[in-house]
């Protein structure tokens, strides 16, 4: 199931409120846990019965483990326990994501085992691996309630999509939580900015990326149309992942959940370290956590901070899909970040704000093509388009026509402000009037019911996070 | 900057819980009040059957006032953005195309070989024959696609399309009369439309062959100039009336070349206060609340004598062939006429109409061979833009079954 479903908006979400509103009445947390466990299972079974069980039996296993680990006081024992409960999660996301391609690889051929992806796994995995280091280092102790320990694990909220929510973050929610009146609203403007940013917004611009890219074969973009159908697509995953992370924290907020903030208007960073520390924030703060500070971080020379960062982006790479375009689109990444460390290190060097935001625009919105892209030839031909052909024309009269259209031109305007402060601080501003809370409410209603009447009139619906 | 109060916090949730509940709300209503959504959409799509794996389309399909939703949301881009809100329809300036028709015509992009067109032609002369030795007649006629007749209005985005080579004047881009591109690329090595392919090889073999697009070339004061237009601006078919003109022409090339009498006919244009069927096919899949905005006229016929064949006629072919037969559907002084499009087939004088899978089960139900055994008739409508599924298969099955026919 998704958030911008029919099935979800008029069905799921209205059921599972008026359950939780009525317990939350009735301040029996054991129940509403319940309750919301079971809703969960039913979001997830949805979309992904078949690996319904081994979500469960995943859930269970760690749940055990992570009781060993944190019970144990021999200190050797602890740590088995505790690698086994990584191994064991990491192994589950090793076949279920990553066996396809390595087994493809080496008897060079796609699709060796048929496993099917199921959805949410790196989410979910990365989420309970949090929590299993968590509470071996000792930050939080384990769950004392096998059903609270699932809802963290499954809640829908955050399950397909993220963010990734630490235990601690919630762990008081968990065991007791309060939706005001001021919370549910807000958590209701919430979701709505994402749906619509979801359907109106990233849709629109997802519909030209993936035309061009599919047609990239028989018609070449030209110089002018390359470049404004990768910062389509860079717009769009922002938007889209974004809208994901606004519906999931409006939704929480609406149950009584608060979860972190995943993403800080990225595309006003100065520089591509900065940019990751304001796009998706609970997968770059996992890494930050889990890996790169264990690794040594910073603390073992220049040589090997720049080792380690490598190391975080190559697997954050991998994170984003089994496919060895997102390993090379880690390398991009590191290799900026690196080098951004070597020169912040050595010389403090001073470039006008507005040249590094650009710089940081144009270094994302390249890697952006072998985020997409996953072959070389593809890479090739978008390139070869740019560098030989036509500066503003191209072929594809289906592509142009989706892009020369009032309506696209539109859209397409308004995102690249949105990833601007510039509607944030006219937000801001419309508060501080008394009518402004109404304006901006009205302008979101509006917004959002548009947004249903495109859901309910067009089949053009993915979710670009589902593969990852 | 100050904190929502409560009066902001219950309009945003009242919002809220309105929408959520407004299918429930509306179904109710709808059910109370015998309302049976009196709103109906044009064009046709696939009914989704219920099922937990179809369950969100099949919501949406059936969700409450859906019409009202889909017509209110088109409105709004037509109006607002004066664009086609229906992907399938491209709307330049005031005139509508089938956007896949304006593709391909443009850019000449099917992928039809010279070989499709002369195995086609073959199969033609084959039946052709098969006709002769029979005591049968076989006809083709050729028919245009609307952007022919407007390739100078695209200005905006056939300026920008490509082009890789530097020197090409873009004004070439679109094709001269003869169907021929003269972009130097690889993409675009068809020079010759297919349709200009199978007219030259039509012209080797000694089947009739009426062309309908180089009729109103040499017509083109009486096709292309005066009311109505060859094609509405609201209509992917030509006019009605235009369309009933030109298929004069073709019984005067039946009289001609086959010696088959038809009843003498005039038609005069004459103004209709709403279109008449297809005239605005393009404008009603819209599915606006608008109505197009432009003038159109019905055919006025009158019979000058009844001097015809009695002959039973088999008419195979696309949307364009009905108004073809005026003198068919008026009057009809001949025998019988069996009318197949795609999978559908009138007969009895188009007082039948059924729909088939395949003309094997049309043969079974509906007795197909045995009304092709007593056409005396047989005529195809060739669409430029068809021109190697012209018959949708049906040339192979006549072919197949000669020995019954």
């Amino acid at each position: 199931m998704v958030f911008s479903s029919p099935v979800f908006l008029f069905l799921f979400l209205p059921l599972t409120l008026i359950c939780n509103l009525i317990l939350s009445l009735q301040k029996n947390i054991k129940l509403n846990n319940i309750c919301l466990l079971f809703f969960s299972i039913i979001f997830y079974a949805y979309g992904s019965l078949t690996f319904l069980p081994i979500l469960l039996i995943s859930i269970v296993i760690n749940y055990i483990l992570s009781i060993f680990v944190d019970k144990c006081d021999d200190k050797k024992q602890k740590k088995i326990f505790f690698i086994v409960a990584i191994a064991l999660n990491v192994l589950m996301l090793f076949v279920y994501k990553y066996l396809n391609l390595f087994s493809g690889f080496i008897l060079g051929k796609d699709n060796a085992t048929n496993i099917i992806l199921p959805i949410g796994i790196s989410f979910y995995t990365f989420q309970v691996i949090s929590y299993q280091v968590d509470v071996y280092r000792g930050e939080v102790r384990y769950c004392d309630n096998i059903i609270d320990f699932a809802l963290f694990a499954m809640l829908f909220a955050q399950l397909i999509a993220g963010p990734i929510v630490r235990y601690k973050t919630i762990e008081r929610e968990l065991k007791s939580r309060t939706v005001t009146f001021e919370s549910f609203s807000y958590g209701i403007q919430r979701f709505m900015i994402g749906f619509a940013k979801k359907i109106v917004f990233a849709n629109a611009l997802g519909k030209v990326s993936d035309l061009a890219f599919a047609s990239l074969n028989e018609h070449q973009l030209g110089k002018l149309f390359t470049v404004i159908v990768v910062i389509c697509y860079s717009i769009q995953i922002y938007l889209d992942f974004s809208a994901y992370s606004d519906m999931a924290i409006g939704i929480g907020k609406m149950l009584g959940f608060n979860f972190d903030e995943n993403f800080n208007l990225p595309f006003i960073a100065k520089s591509i370290t900065e940019f990751w520390k304001r796009w998706h924030i609970s997968l770059s703060s996992f890494f930050r956590d889990y890996v790169y500070i264990p690794l040594g971080g910073s603390r073992k020379g220049l040589f090997r901070t720049c080792i380690n960062l490598t190391i975080v982006f190559v697997l954050s790479g991998f994170w984003h899909g089994a496919s060895f375009n997102f390993l090379f689109w880690g390398l991009y990444n590191a290799f900026f970040i690196v080098i951004e460390r070597l020169i912040n290190t050595k010389h403090k060097i001073y470039v006008f704000e507005t040249i590094r935001v650009i710089y940081v625009f144009v270094v994302w919105n390249i890697g952006m093509i072998l985020f997409r892209l996953e072959t070389i030839d593809e890479v090739k031909l978008l390139v070869d388009g740019f560098i030989n052909g036509p500066s503003f024309n191209m072929w594809s009269r289906e592509v142009l026509s989706t892009i020369i259209n009032p309506y696209f031109i539109v859209i397409f305007i308004l995102s690249i402000i949105y990833i601007t402060p510039f509607f944030k601080n006219v937000k801001d501003y419309l508060y501080k009037f008394r009518y402004g809370y109404i304006a901006v409410d009205l302008v979101v209603v509006i917004l959002f019911i548009y947004a249903i009447f495109e859901m309910l009139t067009t089949g053009y619906n993915p979710f670009i996070y589902f593969r990852f | 900057m100050k904190k929502p109060n409560k009066l902001e916090n219950i309009i945003l949730v009242l919002s809220f819980v309105v929408v959520l509940l407004f299918p429930y709300i509306t179904a109710l209503y709808n059910h109370f009040n015998q309302n049976d959504n009196k709103e109906k959409l044009s064009g046709s799509e696939e009914k989704v059957e219920f099922s937990f794996k179809n369950l969100d389309d099949y919501v949406i399909q059936n969700f409450p006032n859906r019409e009202q939703i889909i017509k209110t949301k088109n409105q709004l881009l037509y109006s607002l953005f004066d664009i086609s809100p229906n992907a399938n329809i491209t709307k330049i300036g005031d005139n509508l195309f089938s956007t896949e028709t304006l593709n391909y015509y443009l850019h000449n992009l099917y992928d039809v070989e010279d070989k499709d067109v002369d195995e086609l032609v073959e199969k033609f002369q084959i039946f052709n024959n098969f006709c002769k030795e029979h005591n049968k007649k076989m006809a083709i006629i050729l028919t245009p696609c609307k952007p022919r007749y407007y390739s100078g209005e695209f200005p905006l985005v056939d300026n920008l399309i490509t082009i890789y080579d530097k020197d090409y004047d873009k004004k070439d881009l679109i094709s001269d009369a003869d169907g021929n591109v003269t972009v130097d690329n690889v993409k675009l090595q068809k020079k010759i439309r297919p349709y200009n392919v199978l007219k030259n090889k039509l012209k080797e073999t000694d089947i009739k062959f009426f062309d309908s697009i180089e009729y109103i070339d040499n017509n083109k004061g009486l096709i292309l100039d005066g009311v109505p237009p060859l094609f509405y601006n609201s209509g992917h078919h030509w006019s009605l009336y235009k369309g009933n003109k030109i298929g004069l022409a073709f019984h005067q090339y039946l009289r001609e070349n086959l010696g088959i009498k038809a009843p003498k006919l005039s038609i005069k244009a004459s103004p209709s206060d709403t279109a008449i069927y297809p005239d605005s096919d393009l404008f009603d899949v819209l599915n606006i609340y608008d109505k197009p905005d432009e003038k159109f006229y019905e055919s006025v016929v009158t019979f000058e004598n009844f001097d015809t064949s009695n002959l039973n006629y088999l008419v195979q072919g696309g949307s364009f062939l009905g108004s073809l037969l005026i003198p068919q559907m008026t009057v009809n002084p001949f025998g019988d006429i069996v009318h197949i499009e795609n999978k559908s087939m009138f007969y009895d004088k188009y007082r039948e109409l059924v729909t088939f899978d395949s003309y094997e089960e049309a043969d079974a139900k509906y007795s197909l061979l045995k009304r092709c055994k007593d056409t005396d008739v047989f005529v195809f409508e060739i669409h430029e833009l068809n021109v190697y599924n012209a018959t949708f298969g049906f040339l192979d099955f006549l072919i197949e079954h000669m020995g019954e026919i």
